[in-house]
């Protein structure tokens, strides 16, 4: 990601003289960045909430994602098919490794930890043996600027954020409105009561963990054209998209976007005034101290 | 009873590790130096993970800030030698940092896992900006840094040049570590943190401090760490940002879980036999090793979570069946 944030600074030396439209550009690099935590925080936050499941290997999807639409790429698929596939095959892998591996540790958090970061560890490796070590380029699906009033803006990122809205709504609609929605939220609340109502629950965490995963690879996937991909940079976005979930307090869905908005501003307006590293730095240390003062989280009650 | 029937295994231990540099070339006489350092540090961690039932995921935080001031000091201070004032450093200034974090995290009650995610935090946090400053020698590292000296007065000591004497060294100074540990877990402090870990509502509801008892532990622990990272830079010549890395802390993690967490010892058993394996295995399977260490993690959690020391101490000494289970074992720790 010291990549991409390298390039967004770019972006914002090369675009705009003007003051105001430099800011605007500064706010609206940020809101990609919030765009795609939230992407990957969201499906972390579900899994996290609903199951007590703590996926260190979270970073591994996202990057799967991202080496599907190179694999689409090699198989001469263009990277719409690839952004389209990404969150079948990572939904589909998620569900393996929920039947193969998370099943076994429910409600035993550090167990399920050590399980995955080890997961995460053959990913990695894997992918490094399959698609080979250092940064790989992908075709880019949507070039061009959007120009409005004067002011320009790659047309791709305006295109990110509105399938991060799309993604928001879709979430809270299955969340709040559908069936299975109510059966996840009664399981947050008491899974044994759940049971007992007959609520099938292995299937809703089958079904929960798939749908984390798709996100996640989606938001891989979609981040292609917007940074280097290497089998390690999965690991970086894990991290910020834990302290997205631990500040806008575990087990609220909009929590995440608040928490994501604060991290992804905070971390793009920084990386303007220092280096790129030392700002991720900087965000990461100011979260450790929010969370000293405010531990349920930024939003939590 | 326990002592007596101990004996035999005590001194076929001391046999071995007294006489193994006198069979084993310079390689592997090296080799077993650099894994008593990653012995103690493995150690280090057990005694958070093991004794107080918190896992830090950043341990490689406390080793790689050890090891860097004491390349630091190395580099700044004209004529420096590596006195004991580096070790000083390295033990305080990691202890510090425990102490800072724990305030931030144990007082808040942030434990557990969430504590564990934030330590992962830390470490990157560390390397990020190791290998950003060019002041702390970027993705090159520091280099240059004195081998072992024992110094008995100013001016007065001599160097240890011969890969044997730097591994009788570091045995004494693993074995000074093991007893310390000991003494930590076996006294009065100790037995209060093996009740926190238990159970900490109710440890508190006797009116144990637990958050300051927790932070003193992952002091002591923090400082153990920088220990080994000062030995470490001595001992290698050079620091880089991988002392702080993810892969590192992973190691470690791996070393105390194969060795058995809770039992010390098993921290050094741990590292020794994974370093082995590793030199071995690397030689000609440089591929497989990481998936082999990601395999080590899934297998320790499901078929081996005693690690091999815990696990034969069980064959030795089964617990007795009339004894209730605590309710935290019951639900698989911590």
């Amino acid at each position: 990601m010291t990549e991409a944030a390298r390039r967004l600074r770019r972006a914002t030396r090369t675009t705009s003289v003007l003051e105001l439209g430099s800011l605007l550009t500064q706010f609206l690099n940020g809101a990609t960045l919030v765009s795609v935590l939230i992407l990957i925080s969201i499906g972390l936050a579900i899994i996290f909430g609903v199951m007590g499941v703590i996926n260190l290997a979270h970073g591994e999807f996202f990057i799967l994602g991202a080496y599907t639409v190179i694999a689409a790429d090699a198989l001469g698929l263009s990277a719409w098919w690839g952004i389209a596939l990404a969150p079948l095959v990572v939904g589909l892998f998620g569900a393996l490794v929920e039947v193969g591996l998370i099943r076994f540790l429910y409600k035993r958090p550090l167990e399920t930890l050590l399980a995955t970061w080890g997961l995460s560890i053959v990913i990695r490796q894997l992918v490094r043996i399959v698609f080979g070590v250092g940064y790989r380029a992908s075709p880019h699906p949507l070039l061009g600027d959007l120009k409005i009033f004067g002011f320009t803006y790659p047309i791709y990122r305006v295109f990110l954020m509105a399938v991060c809205l799309a993604v928001i709504v879709i979430t809270f609609y299955v969340f709040y409105r559908t069936d299975f929605g109510l059966k996840i939220r009664a399981i947050t609340q008491d899974v044994e009561m759940a049971a007992a109502l007959a609520i099938n629950t292995s299937r809703v965490y089958l079904g929960t963990f798939a749908f984390g995963s798709a996100l996640a690879g989606l938001a891989g996937a979609l981040m292609t054209p917007e940074i280097t991909i290497s089998p390690e940079a999965g690991v970086n976005f894990l991290a910020r998209s834990f302290f997205v979930v631990i500040l806008g307090g575990i087990g609220q869905l909009a929590g995440v976007l608040g928490g994501a908005l604060v991290v992804g501003e905070l971390e793009t307006f920084l990386s303007y005034l220092i280096s790129a590293t030392t700002a991720q730095a900087a965000v990461l240390l100011i979260a450790i101290v929010i969370i000293r003062f405010r531990p349920r989280g930024l939003f939590g009650g | 009873m326990r002592a007596t029937r101990g004996l035999p295994v005590l001194a076929a231990g001391a046999l071995i590790t007294l006489g193994l540099p006198l069979i084993a070339g310079k390689y592997y006489t090296e080799l077993l130096s650099q894994a008593l350092i990653f012995g103690i540090f493995a150690m280090s961690l057990d005694l958070m993970w093991g004794y107080a039932g918190v896992l830090n995921f950043g341990h490689a935080a406390y080793f790689g800030l050890g090891g860097y001031l004491v390349a630091l000091l190395a580099r700044e201070v004209r004529g420096f030698d590596p006195s004991y004032l580096g070790y000083a450093f390295s033990v305080l200034a990691p202890a510090g940092l425990a102490g800072a974090l724990g305030y931030f995290l144990f007082y808040s009650h942030v434990t557990g896992v969430y504590f564990t995610i934030i330590t992962l935090v830390v470490t990157m946090i560390f390397q990020l900006i190791v290998s950003d400053w060019y002041w702390l020698g970027g993705m090159n590292g520091l280099l240059g840094v004195p081998g072992f000296v024992l110094r008995v007065w100013p001016g007065l000591g001599w160097e240890l040049d011969s890969e044997v004497e730097v591994y009788y060294l570091l045995l004494s100074v693993s074995v000074l570590c093991y007893l310390f540990c000991r003494h930590v877990v076996r006294s009065p402090f100790g037995l209060v943190m093996a009740a926190i870990k238990d159970n900490p509502e109710r440890t508190e509801f006797f009116g144990y401090d637990t958050a300051y008892l927790t932070t003193i532990m992952s002091m002591i622990s923090a400082g153990l760490a920088g220990l080994s990272g000062a030995l470490y830079a001595h001992f290698s010549g050079f620091v880089s940002p991988p002392l702080f890395g993810l892969n590192f802390s992973t190691d470690v993690i791996v070393w105390v879980a194969v060795g058995g967490r809770g039992t010390l010892v098993g921290a050094f058993v741990g590292a020794v036999l994974v370093n082995l394996l590793k030199a071995i295995i690397s030689d000609f399977l440089e591929v497989l090793w990481l998936l082999i260490v990601g395999a080590f993690f899934i297998v320790t959690v499901f078929f081996f979570p005693d690690g091999i020391v815990g696990t034969l101490r069980k064959l030795r000494w089964p617990a007795p069946r009339s004894l209730p289970r605590a309710a935290s074992m019951r639900e698989g720790g911590v």
